[in-house]
């Protein structure tokens, strides 16, 4: 290779590499707009991951906790507090009933890892509305200002942000592609865990990532994984990832209502 | 099958979890979990390994006729994190074992659940603290 | 002459600089991660094909399969293929072995276990050997970054099992895992295709949390001994329609028996439609039912 070969390679080199500060700085320094009055692009602007669409639940793991209802008293693998077993052995879905607490093991920690399917869309800029027909339910994901307080709902409040890990020298770190969707949601009814009593408090804390991954053969995967923090209820956080596959269109959406016992 | 028992229960025990234990193969899938049988003998040899160590002890059964019983415990590791070394159990010791039996008909096999030696009142197991 | 040799030399340290800097990795995955993931499923019943896309010919295989095979003393030390990662129990220490000139990552090394082999995941673009190469029990791993997202393609795998009660994998079967970091959480995401036992690729997830007390990067010695198996010189088995716990499930749990076989059927929402006429839920659980409150 000759220098002037060389040269040009390590220009392009130089090109592809250089960081977006270095960029900025010096778009400034020749008349840039001045900093702070850039047009700042919205959550779904800078989205590096497209989570929208109809995705089926694909049940691999705990298959018989999750496509049945087990019995009560069975919490397998579960690490509980001793008020949490308590409260699931003493599960009673005629009670719950009768309360009008249908909904109970319908809440954000638990929906995700119901068989069923799941709609995204961005019902706006900063906000992500996520629909599961097992039991109606529909969760916001809101970017950016913190939560206004209410009554606490089985789905809570859920505040997004695009999981960054760093960017260039001076710049906004800014998310890679492919990163995941870290969503919090506070402010929930105590609920169940697993549709057999096994419950969760109203202090819990759930965070969640939504993960895009392609799947052989030109499909996509969600991998949605729930980190539950309830140190009431369990002395070591509830962690479970639950998986998804893109579909193409709305077919096998079938809407259901909540169930105390199936 | 015969064997000298202390006592033989059948009961819908409850699993004693633990992510350790269930390295290698699946225990539950290998012994009869919700059953227990206890055995009183004398050890033979304790062969502490990996991935299981192995208890075997010499059981007389009714006829008087030793049989030889093998009882899988912890990996040589996992053991010695709970006390248990190499030389804790020693041949000849006399120890009574309480255990889940094989899956399998005509094995003399154990999964160790509690030991204990009445000589010295030395014990381990899940019940133990 | 002698400007140009200095030009050159300059510019090739610089080519040399940011060459590595497109080698290095995006995310760093070392540490020692500890496995945090509640799933039940790790000590499985011997009867238990939930969840998998088995078709007729791995269901035939695994009902013939008993227990009592991974206590022959030829057996007791072959370990498990690579998607036992995502299956077994233990914590995994990862680190990258670099190349000390430029600083590149050659590779990604997940340590061993007790019954697994390190996996090794080769990031400098080597090709994955000839179809017809020898299969080893780790098989043979090349990776590349997605993003933050390390994607690890396995091949050339060893026949093994998809779950430890005899479900079986085939030679065929490869294996794509990502491992996506999200602070100090690591979730491991792996699909499996076998084209000789499953319909289907089979998605397995397994969560981990990076930990400062080190975990050992090798896996004990396994050390053959006589493990108490009845009939030595025979392969255990049950011949067919002869396994004695293919009713457990449904028993204990009231889990229906063609679910307990498994198929792709089974994976979906549908399949409860299905379900709802055929189970009923036992009044309290009397089997396995969970450990002592913490």
């Amino acid at each position: 290779m000759t220098p002037r070969h060389l040269l040009g390679a390590t220009l392009i080199m130089l090109a592809v590499l250089v960081p977006p500060a270095v960029a900025e700085g010096q778009g400034r320094g020749r008349g840039g707009p001045p900093p702070g009055s850039e047009p700042r692009l919205s959550p779904r602007q800078i989205a590096p991951a497209d989570l929208t669409g109809y995705w089926v639940s694909v049940v691999t793991e705990e298959w018989r906790y999750r496509m049945l209802t087990p019995a009560k008293g069975d919490y397998q693998g579960l690490q509980l507090s001793a008020e949490a077993r308590k409260i699931a052995d003493s599960w009673d879905p005629a009670a719950d009933e009768a309360a009008g607490h249908q909904c109970k093991s319908y809440g954000a920690p638990a929906i995700m890892r119901l068989p069923g399917r799941i709609h995204i869309v961005w019902q706006d800029d900063t906000t992500l509305r996520l629909v599961a027909d097992a039991g109606t339910q529909t969760r916001l994901f809101r970017f950016g200002l913190p939560q206004p307080a209410g009554p606490r709902t089985w789905q809570g409040a859920s505040a997004a942000q695009w999981e960054t890990l760093g960017g260039g020298r001076g710049a906004a770190p800014s998310p890679a592609p492919g990163a995941s969707l870290r969503v919090v949601t506070l402010n929930m009814r105590g609920g169940y865990l697993r549709k057999n009593g096994v419950p969760y408090s109203e202090d819990a804390v759930l965070t969640e990532y939504f993960t895009v991954a392609p799947l052989p053969s030109n499909g996509q995967a969600l991998i949605v994984t729930t980190v539950l923090q309830d140190p009431r209820f369990f002395p070591q956080p509830y962690v479970v990832s639950s998986v998804f596959k893109k579909q193409p269109d709305a077919s096998g959406w079938d809407p259901t209502p909540c169930s105390t016992t199936w | 099958m015969t064997r000298r028992l202390l006592t033989v229960m059948l009961a819908g025990a409850s699993l004693v979890a633990g992510a350790q234990a269930f390295a290698h193969h699946s225990f539950a899938a290998t012994y009869f979990e919700g059953q227990k049988i206890t055995i009183e003998g004398e050890v033979a040899l304790f062969q502490y390994r990996n991935p299981h160590s192995f208890l075997y002890v010499m059981v007389k059964d009714e006829q008087g006729k030793a049989q030889r019983w093998a009882i899988e415990w912890g990996g040589s590791g996992q053991l010695r994190n709970q006390n248990v070394a190499i030389d804790t159990v020693k041949p000849g010791d006399r120890v009574v074992v309480t255990g889940d039996p094989s899956r399998t008909p005509g094995e003399f096999r154990l999964r160790m659940r509690t030991i204990n030696r009445p000589s010295d009142g030395w014990k381990w197991g899940d019940d133990i603290d | 002459m002698e400007r140009s040799a200095r030009l050159r030399s300059g510019l090739l340290v610089l080519w040399v600089f940011l060459v590595g800097s497109l080698a290095s990795a995006q995310v760093d995955l070392s540490g020692s991660w500890v496995p945090r993931d509640s799933r039940t499923g790790n000590n499985l019943n011997a009867v238990d094909y939930t969840g998998i896309p088995i078709n007729d010919e791995a269901r035939i295989r695994a009902l013939s399969y008993a227990p009592a095979q991974i206590s022959m003393l030829e057996r007791q030390c072959q370990g498990w293929p690579p998607y036992y990662l995502a299956i077994g129990p233990f914590g995994i220490k990862i680190w990258p072995e670099m190349e000390m000139v430029r600083g590149a990552t050659i590779s990604w090394t997940i340590g061993a276990w007790e019954d697994r082999l390190p996996t090794q995941i080769w990031m400098d673009g080597r090709p994955h050997p000839s179809r017809n190469a020898p299969h080893e029990r780790g098989g043979f791993t090349t990776g590349r970054w997605e993003g933050n997202t390390l994607v690890a393609y396995t091949t050339h795998m060893k026949a093994g099992a998809l779950r430890r009660n005899g479900t079986p994998s085939s030679d065929e079967a490869t294996m794509i895992t990502r491992f996506i970091r999200n602070g100090d959480r690591l979730t491991v995401f792996a699909v499996v295709e076998d084209p000789i036992y499953l319909t289907e690729p089979w998605m397995l997830t397994k969560n981990f949390q990076l930990d400062a007390s080190p975990l050992s990067p090798v896996g004990p010695p396994c050390t053959p001994a006589f493990e108490g198996a009845a009939g030595a010189g025979r392969v255990p088995h049950f011949l067919p329609e002869k396994n004695p716990f293919v009713g457990e499930l449904t028993e204990w749990f009231g889990v229906p028996r063609e679910a307990v076989l498994g198929g792709s059927e089974t994976l979906y929402p549908e399949y409860r439609k299905k379900l709802k006429d055929q189970y009923v839920r036992p009044e309290k659980c009397l089997h396995d039912c969970g450990g002592p409150a913490r």
